[in-house]
C-alpha cells in the first residue's frame, strides 16, 4: 500500500498516512466540500484496517475544524476503533492547544459517541 | 454618497468588518485572513478569534449550501455579514434572504436550541454528529448547534417577510471577551 500524503492549507489539513501504522492529521479543517478531502482518506484506512501494521499511532492535532469535517473526522475515528476491536494495539493521540477548552471538548464528544479511548495532550498555546 | 457618514456610523457601532454581497468560499477565507489580523493586532486570544472563526464559517457556509440548494436568484443570494466589538463582547450578524416555507422549520430549530443548557446541547449535538455522519448534505443543524455550543450564549434571530416567496433571517451571536 501506498503512502498517503496531503499538503496542509488554510482550509485543509496536512494529512500523512503510512502503511507503518503511524497517522498525522493536523492544521486547519474548513473545506466547504469535506467530502472531497476525507474521501481519499477513509479509503485509504479501509484498505489498511484489515491488515493494520503492529501498532497503529492516531496523532491529530487540529486548530479548528468545521462541523462538516466533524462528520469525516467521526468516520476517521469509527475505522480506528474497528481496528482496537479486534485486538490489535492502537494509540490515539488528541492534542489540542492548552488554552483552548472547545476542541477538548470536540475530542470528548467523539470519545462520547465512540465509546473510544484517546490520550488528550493539551499543548502550549500557540500565541 | 457620503462616505463620511458611513464612516463615522462604522466607528460609532464599533464594527470591526462589514461585508455586503454574494458568498463564496473564497470570499470566506479572505474575511477570515482580515478577521484574524485585525483580531491579532487587538491581541485577542486564539480561543476567543477561533470562536468568531466558528460564527463566520458556520453560518457563511450553510448560508453557501442554501444558495446552492435553492437556487437563489442574483437579488436574493447576497448576505451581509458584520464584526462589532463591544466592551466584553464581540457581536457577530449575518443577514440572508430565506425561502419564507423554510422559515417556521427553522424558527422551530432555533427555539429548541435556546431551550436547552449546555449539557443537553452537547448531547444533541453528538446524537446529531452521529446521526449524519456520511450523509452527504446533512445540514440538520449541526453547524448552529455547534455555534450555540461555542458562543454559550442563547442565539438572537429574527425572520422578517419582504414578500410571499421570501422572508430576511438575521442572526446575532455573542462570544463574550472577558478582557475589557
Amino acid at each position: 500500500m501506498e503512502k498517503f500524503y496531503l499538503t496542509g492549507t488554510d482550509i485543509s489539513p496536512e494529512i500523512s498516512l503510512e502503511q507503518n501504522g503511524n497517522l498525522i492529521i493536523k492544521g486547519t479543517s474548513i473545506p466547504e466540500n469535506s467530502e472531497e478531502v476525507y474521501r481519499p482518506v477513509l479509503l485509504w484506512l479501509r484498505n489498511y484496517a484489515p491488515n493494520p501494521a503492529p501498532t497503529t499511532n492516531l496523532e491529530v492535532q487540529l486548530d479548528y475544524f468545521n462541523t462538516s469535517s466533524s462528520k469525516f473526522l467521526l468516520e476517521i475515528l469509527r475505522i480506528i476503533k474497528q481496528i482496537q476491536d479486534s485486538q490489535k494495539p492502537v494509540l490515539i493521540k488528541w492534542c489540542y492547544y492548552s488554552d483552548d477548552p472547545d476542541m477538548m471538548e470536540s475530542g470528548q464528544d467523539f470519545m462520547d459517541i465512540l465509546e473510544l479511548q484517546m490520550e488528550m495532550i493539551a499543548i502550549p498555546e500557540d500565541n | 454618497m457620503d462616505l463620511h457618514k458611513y464612516f463615522l456610523g462604522m466607528e460609532t457601532e464599533n464594527i470591526l468588518l462589514l461585508y455586503k454581497g454574494q458568498v463564496s468560499n473564497e470570499l470566506l477565507r479572505s474575511l477570515l485572513k482580515t478577521t484574524e489580523q485585525k483580531l491579532e493586532q487587538m491581541g485577542e486570544k486564539v480561543v476567543i478569534r477561533k470562536k468568531i472563526f466558528n460564527v463566520m464559517v458556520e453560518s457563511i457556509q450553510n448560508l453557501i449550501k442554501h444558495v446552492e440548494e435553492h437556487e437563489l436568484n442574483a437579488n436574493s443570494n447576497a448576505a451581509i455579514l458584520a464584526i462589532c466589538h463591544s466592551p466584553g463582547y464581540y457581536l457577530v450578524a449575518t443577514g440572508n434572504f430565506i425561502p419564507t416555507q423554510d422559515a417556521q422549520d427553522l424558527s422551530n430549530k432555533l427555539d429548541r436550541i435556546n431551550g436547552m443548557n449546555r449539557d443537553e446541547l452537547r448531547e444533541y449535538y453528538q446524537s446529531v454528529l452521529e446521526n449524519e455522519s456520511l450523509s452527504a448534505k446533512g445540514g440538520a443543524g449541526l453547524g448552529l448547534i455547534d455555534i450555540a455550543r461555542k458562543s454559550g450564549e442563547k442565539v438572537n434571530y429574527s425572520l422578517k417577510p419582504i414578500n410571499d416567496n421570501l422572508s430576511f433571517f438575521t442572526l446575532r451571536i455573542k462570544v463574550n471577551s472577558h478582557r475589557d
